[in-house]
């Protein structure tokens, strides 16, 4: 990419405490859920982050959205650092990066009118719509979503959820944003309707020049989406590429796992893939295994693994980086 | 891959169940029918709504009723009929001939009883254990789905499982009596990927030991690809398409099958060969079951809808072999045109091609 990232992340930590007693709390531990994150966003494109539950993925989108604070590391944004904003500039820099959440059952008011909901963003941005035009605007933003403007005095419960889900994604475009973080979007969808929500956030990115940071499991998703998808497990990215690098040629042997574990739909290739199978669960954040957190359940782990974290760089038979001592692309895990 | 057709298992023909009363009725079943036989896997595919949860709850006797109301058809279980049976005989079928594991296993296992009393509670009751037996017999079964550290496992209680054991444990617990019919209602829905593979994987290989039915009920194209012998797609409350995995894939008869494929996001190419290609979605919405529209419930979604489709119910009907090169098998679908559809084939080029350009 030759422009400039309009996000960029630097070694971003979030660590929760967990504390024991009612009277005198103490901490006896912390939950590493993101520890250590690097990534950057560019202009109109699309990153994927993938993981298992548990691998952080949102909490990295509630922390890049100042919903909690980091425990460390940095953010900038367009250049300025993310987390030093305050007060009117924080007002001001929330107008540009907004959230599209997973479940549109809770994420909806469901009090308040599909105008109320679209044009709160306005209320608290008074400058982006004069408030004569407020009714025309959210028409609009409603239309571009494909819902019925006229629909406007419903409440949430009128909608099915791929509407709900519509609705929120016409809340987040209202103040016309730079960056919107889309956290699991679809996963409460059915197929039918989740094929209609991505497609419109495809044309949407297109017509807006929107930059989407895609948090999903759905490993179909994030290929048919993503222009560059990063792999989480534990809390850190084990491995980064374009999607045609990570889904052609994955050399973690995590997200090899992962990409074999996903069922095709196409029975001729029953028997003929050759999953690698993962024994067990993704170990507690709380207390990860030492060395590469992968080790545990991982079929290539070595002595070394247990001692050393092996850095997020690329290897000599590999062409994007990755988290593994031995990271090497990957035997024919599909058929031929 | 294709099951040793056993013996008929179960025979489900023509079920109707509504909800409510009044206008609003919901009907959710609208004549459903379908027959497993021993030893293999039918995979009943929907969306939300669609009543295959209802028609599994129907089988297995635990519909809530009231509200749903069965108005009509029958469920036979090895020829004996279930519908109206006395409930005492449906009690013992249950565990015994037919077993069910859902979606959600943490609110499927009771909180406050360890999991292995609940396996254990089985073989005290219906096989007259003492409780010291039933426990070494219910340790023996988390063993048998690999839970590890059995002996110890069964005395936990469920939240201290996770996702996946927890799915283990309730599989361990259908398993118990040794059913004949097992039905999988979602098994694997809110489990991550690399679990669900395990699970799958565990249900398949304990099927094909135990020469059991299993019913696998799911949403996920790409499940149903890897273990179904036999498919019957639901759309409102009926069967729209039913065949085996092989045909249904290459050959959708029904617009709606097709439409599904069609929207799904593969993992291992783009939609349709093409990377970052428009998935093709079905427009539109599922029906309200309080109204589901006149003629083929599918036809406002439809782009291939004519007027014979608003007026006439398409019956699910037998179509045929749909190309010289298919193997014989029976294949149905409830479209007026599925002889034309199963013709043309899916038209996304197989995954060979697509891996080889």
């Amino acid at each position: 990419m030759s422009t400039e990232p309009v996000l960029s992340v630097r070694d971003l930590v979030k660590h929760f405490p967990v504390t024991r007693g009612v009277l005198f709390r103490k901490t006896v531990g912390h939950v590493r859920a993101v520890d250590g994150v690097s990534l950057d966003l560019h202009p109109g494109e699309t990153l994927g982050v993938v993981g298992e539950s548990g691998c952080g993925k949102s909490t990295l989108a509630q922390v890049l959205m100042r919903l909690i604070p980091p425990t460390s590391g940095t953010a900038t944004f367009e250049g300025e650092d993310l987390f030093a904003k305050r007060g009117s500039a924080l007002t001001a820099w929330r107008r540009d990066m907004q959230i599209v959440l997973q479940d549109p059952y809770t994420s909806l008011n469901p009090r308040k009118t599909v105008g109320d909901i679209v044009g709160e963003p306005f209320d608290i941005h008074p400058e982006v719509a004069p408030k004569a035009d407020r009714q025309r605007r959210v028409q609009e933003l409603l239309e571009v979503v494909g819902l019925n403007p006229e629909h406007i005095r419903r409440y949430p419960h009128q909608f099915s959820g791929g509407q709900r889900q519509r609705i929120g994604i016409a809340r987040a475009l209202a103040l016309r944003p730079k960056v919107i973080v889309c956290d699991e979007p679809v996963s409460a969808l059915d197929v039918s309707i989740q094929a209609q929500v991505l497609n419109l956030l495809s044309e949407l990115q297109r017509e807006f020049g929107l930059a989407y940071l895609f948090i999903a499991h759905d490993l179909g998703v994030v290929r048919h989406l993503c222009d560059r998808v990063a792999v989480m497990y534990l809390g850190s990215i084990v491995e980064t590429g374009t999607a045609e690098e990570i889904y052609t040629r994955a050399s973690h042997p995590y997200t090899q796992a992962l990409l074999s574990s996903v069922p095709v739909p196409d029975p001729s290739l029953r028997g003929r893939r050759e999953p690698i199978r993962l024994e067990g669960d993704v170990p507690s954040p709380v207390d990860p295994p030492s060395g590469c957190r992968f080790r545990t359940r991982c079929p290539k782990a070595a002595t070394i693994c247990a001692q050393d974290p092996p850095a997020l760089e690329v290897r000599p038979s590999t062409d994007h980086p990755a988290a593994c001592h031995f990271a090497e692309p990957p035997h024919l895990v599909r058929a031929e | 891959m294709t099951a040793v057709s056993g013996a008929r298992l179960l025979e489900v023909d023509d079920l109707r169940v509504e909800f409510g009363r009044g206008p609003d009725t919901a009907h959710v079943l609208n004549g459903v029918g379908y027959h497993v036989d021993e030893g293999e896997t039918l995979a009943v595919l929907g969306e939300s709504g669609s009543g295959k949860s209802v028609t599994a709850q129907t089988i297995m006797g635990i519909l809530d009723a009231p509200p749903g109301r069965i108005t009509g058809g029958s469920v036979r279980f090895r020829g004996e009929e279930l519908l109206g049976a006395d409930p005492e005989r449906r009690r013992l079928l249950r565990g015994e001939s037919m077993a069910m594991i859902f979606q959600d296993a943490l609110s499927a296992l009771n909180p406050v009883y360890t999991v292995g009393f609940q396996i254990a509670e089985q073989f005290r009751f219906r096989r007259g254990m003492s409780r010291r037996d039933a426990m070494v017999r219910a340790a023996e079964m988390l063993d048998l789905v690999r839970i590890p550290n059995a002996q110890q496992r069964v005395k936990e209680y469920p939240h201290q499982f996770s996702g996946g054991m927890r799915q283990r444990a309730m599989i361990a617990m259908a398993l118990a009596l040794d059913p004949e019919l097992l039905i999988a209602d979602e098994p694997t829905t809110a489990l991550d990927v690399t679990v669900q593979a395990q699970i799958m994987e565990l249900l398949d290989e304990q099927r094909r030991e135990r020469g059991m039915g299993l019913i696998l009920i799911t949403h996920d194209l790409g499940v149903v690809a890897e273990v179904a012998d036999r498919i019957a797609v639901m759309y409102a409350g009926r069967i729209v398409e039913h065949t085996d995995a092989t045909t249904l894939y290459a050959h959708p008869g029904h617009p709606y099958t097709r439409g599904l494929m069609e929207s799904v996001p593969r993992v291992d190419s783009g939609a349709g060969g093409v990377a970052g290609a428009p998935l093709r979605p079905i427009p539109g919405l599922p029906p309200s079951l309080a109204a589901i529209p006149n003629g083929c419930p599918f036809h406002p979604r439809c782009a291939s809808a004519v007027d014979v489709c608003t007026d006439e119910v398409p019956p699910l009907r037998e179509i045929g072999p749909a190309s010289a090169t298919q193997h014989a098998t029976e294949h149905q679908a409830a479209c007026h045109f599925a002889e034309r559809f199963a013709a043309e084939g899916s038209d996304r080029p197989s995954t060979q091609e697509v891996v080889s350009r």
